[in-house]
């Protein structure tokens, strides 16, 4: 429960005006259940090692997806009820802990996702040059996941931290003009601030102090991937998924 | 925790001019159904300011012809048409997409690969046929499963049978052979999606709705002419009307039943706005179960308007199709169809916007990706809409359809006619009804939680935040959505 209320808090920081979401009513600007699956495919490359209901139509989504009635075809709902925000918050944490999950390997993982260079480069992708170079640096051998599993907050400077953040949020949205658009501030600069305070007056302590959180459970907070999937978590339960 | 999530969903999209990313992935999005990759979000980078708008019709042009467009639109049309089915594992998934690949779903396709008219939905005399994927597992299934070469059977008897279904199914889509089948223009008993398995196998026909259906779905989907059943298909939620239909008592015979759906069904002014369009439309397919019947029906369309009725008798399905893409209430609704998928229902279609469309949609002469190339050119298509105020009527809309979910049900059904609230300054009677209701809403949004008055009564879907919303909507004056103040604020 901690971490939901860490969560309103930073959603307070973020956010000045309501607005209001509806669903089917507004097609055009709220995706549809496919589009909402290769959205979160695309944000969560790695998810797709594991199967998850997030990812895939099933009896119990389906409704709160926005199922029709078979009889009439009209859609069952016609905003996103608390039902489909509840799907989609615990959706996050769930292909947070599998991408966590998919990181927590010290080999390759063979067959599943590409070569081993594919691979490589859809981690620098993810997570920006940055990381890759303070945690891995050229070595591009079995290695490179048991040391980007190991990299710890401590190795980066501040300034290089900055540089992490926003490389990561460039991959989950793009550059700091469309962040602003978004309304995560002028730049992105009232997240980035929201993000690190938050790490590091909230977060890191908490954890420290034996806070469990499901699926960051037995991670140690001061990875690098954790923090990194942690903010995924966060900035995407900030948004409305509304284009 | 509901709450918790529900105030985390509350966004701000305030900027004047958006960035080229924001438009991109706009665009990206409403053509492609999907966001920028990555490597598409470096590639902006590279844009210099200057080369912006070439930057952008260069990428227009690209997704208009990618094959995601293609996906979605289908996707759109058959959610448009109410023909949607969900895919519900992987295996169902891989059925389903092979049973998309009727002659609905390649019409719909070539209408937009090939920038065809619009009008081609109605007019379109060309299908491509393809064999059932599958083999029907049950009786039920084979009766839902009508295969193209089936339903065109009656009249082209030189159809090969063996394409009704596979020996064998395919793993690829691609792999199903279609047979094209072309009618001369003067066949009068098909035109396009009207005549096709997958619409008339949807909309059945009964003893009780005769064809109404069918003629419901046209006068919605080509006229936005939306009409709702009064008998509701849903058994568990009954309408406000059912007691209009079956004005008697529960304990009546069969002959006062028989009697009362006589006069009450269809004689009362209510019904009769809907059933003179429907009855005799309704008529016109009436020959058609679910195979194409080679007799042609008449029936009669009629459009009420302002000034006068227009009503005319349509001969065949193919004179409706004619008819129907000549009137000017068919080019104001497909043009609002782009409009509402492309640019969004929340952005207000203004009178002389829809005016300029008209001029475009026939001066690219109603070819598909033409038109949606216009409609992606319109500033409104890269602004983002303005936010909704937190105590304006559009803010409480959605949390307004819950009360109607619950007045709607059995138990408060009886008691007195309550309006739906959602929709309270369109459907009510009277300036002196909305007021009445807005007052006992905002006296009994205010009451005590122990009295027994108090609504909501069911809490179950109501958060704290939502209360609060409503409340400060009504109590700030109850402003509908062309700002007019009903109510004097508190």
């Amino acid at each position: 429960m901690k971490i939901l209320v860490f969560t309103l808090f930073l959603a307070q920081i973020a956010y000045g005006q309501i607005w209001q979401a509806s669903y089917t009513e507004n097609w055009s600007r709220h995706p549809s259940a496919p589009v909402i699956f290769e959205i979160l495919k695309g944000r969560f490359p790695l998810s797709s090692l594991k199967y998850s209901k997030c990812l895939h139509l099933d009896e119990k989504n389906k409704t709160l997806l926005g199922d029709s009635n078979p009889s009439s075809g009209a859609p069952v709902q016609t905003q996103p009820g608390p039902s489909f925000v509840e799907w989609y918050s615990n959706c996050l944490a769930e292909l947070v802990a599998n991408e966590l999950e998919a990181l927590s390997v010290t080999q390759f993982p063979a067959g599943r996702i590409g070569t081993q260079q594919e691979f490589i480069k859809l981690l620098t992708q993810m997570y920006g040059t940055t990381v890759i170079n303070v945690c891995v640096g050229n070595d591009t051998s079995t290695r490179f996941y048991a040391k980007l599993s190991a990299c710890e907050r401590s190795q980066f400077t501040d300034d290089q931290w900055h540089q992490v953040l926003t490389d990561q949020l460039f991959f989950l949205y793009g550059d700091a003009d469309y962040l602003s658009d978004r309304g995560f501030g002028s730049g992105g600069k009232v997240l980035f601030e929201a993000l690190d305070q938050f790490y590091r007056d909230q977060y890191l302590p908490a954890r420290q102090g034996g806070l469990k959180i499901g699926p960051l459970e037995n991670k140690n907070p001061n990875h690098v991937i954790e923090i990194l999937a942690f903010n995924k978590y966060l900035v995407l339960a900030l948004d409305d998924m509304k284009f | 925790m509901k709450m918790l999530f529900g105030l985390i969903f509350f966004s701000s999209v305030t900027m004047a001019s958006p960035s080229l990313t924001s438009r991109m992935t706009r665009l990206s999005f409403q053509l492609r159904g999907s966001l920028l990759s990555f490597d598409e979000k470096k590639e902006l980078a590279l844009v210099s300011p200057q080369d912006e708008a070439k930057f952008i019709e260069q990428k227009t042009n690209e997704y208009l012809n990618s094959n995601r467009l293609s996906d979605a639109f289908l996707y759109w049309q058959l959610e448009r048409f109410k023909l949607k089915t969900f895919i519900l594992s992987d295996e169902a998934e891989k059925e389903t997409q092979l049973d998309l690949k009727d002659s609905f779903a390649n019409l719909v396709t070539d209408i937009l690969n090939q920038n065809l008219s619009w009008d081609q939905f109605l007019l379109s005399k060309n299908y491509r046929l393809v064999p059932l994927a599958l083999k029907p597992k049950s009786r039920e299934d084979v009766r839902a499963r009508v295969s193209d070469f089936d339903f065109f059977s009656l009249l082209v008897p030189s159809l090969p049978r063996e394409g009704v279904q596979l020996a064998k199914r395919p793993s690829d889509p691609s792999e199903l052979q279609a047979l094209n089948l072309s009618f001369p223009d003067s066949e009068s008993r098909v035109a396009g999606v009207l005549t096709t398995p997958r619409f008339l196998r949807k909309y059945t026909t009964t003893d009780v709705n005769k064809n109404r259906r069918r003629a419901a779905q046209v006068y919605r989907i080509f006229l936005c002419d939306t009409m709702f059943p009064a008998i509701p298909e849903d058994a568990n939620r009954k309408s406000k009307y059912l007691s209009q239909v079956f004005a008697i008592h529960e304990t009546a015979t069969e002959e006062q039943l028989k009697a009362s759906l006589e006069i009450g069904h269809g004689a009362q002014e209510s019904c009769r706005g809907c059933h003179s369009k429907l009855d005799p439309l309704g008529v016109l397919f009436q020959s058609h179960t679910t195979v194409l019947n080679p007799v042609s029906s008449t029936g009669s369309l009629k459009i009420p308007r302002a000034t006068e009725t227009f009503q005319t008798p349509v001969l065949s399905v193919a004179d409706l199709a004619k008819t129907l893409v000549a009137q000017p209430e068919y080019e104001a609704c497909q043009i609002r169809w782009f409009w509402n998928q492309f640019i969004g229902k929340d952005i207000d279609l203004k009178d002389e916007k829809l005016e300029l469309l008209k001029r475009e949609f026939n001066r690219v002469q109603r070819r598909t990706k033409d038109f949606i190339k216009v409609i992606a050119s319109q500033p409104e298509f890269f602004n983002p809409p303005a936010p909704i105020e937190a105590s304006s009527f559009a803010a409480v809309k959605p949390l307004l359809k819950r009360c109607d979910s619950c007045h709607e049900s059995e138990s408060y059904m009886f008691s007195e006619d309550v309006p739906h609230f959602a929709t309270l300054f369109e459907d009510s009677k009277s300036d002196e009804s909305t007021i009445s209701w807005l007052l006992k809403m905002r006296t009994r949004l205010n009451l005590p939680s122990s009295d027994t008055h108090k609504m909501p009564q069911n809490f179950t879907h109501w958060t704290e935040a939502d209360l609060t919303a409503v409340k400060s909507w009504i109590n700030s004056g109850a402003k509908d959505d062309a700002g007019t103040q009903w109510l004097e604020p508190q």
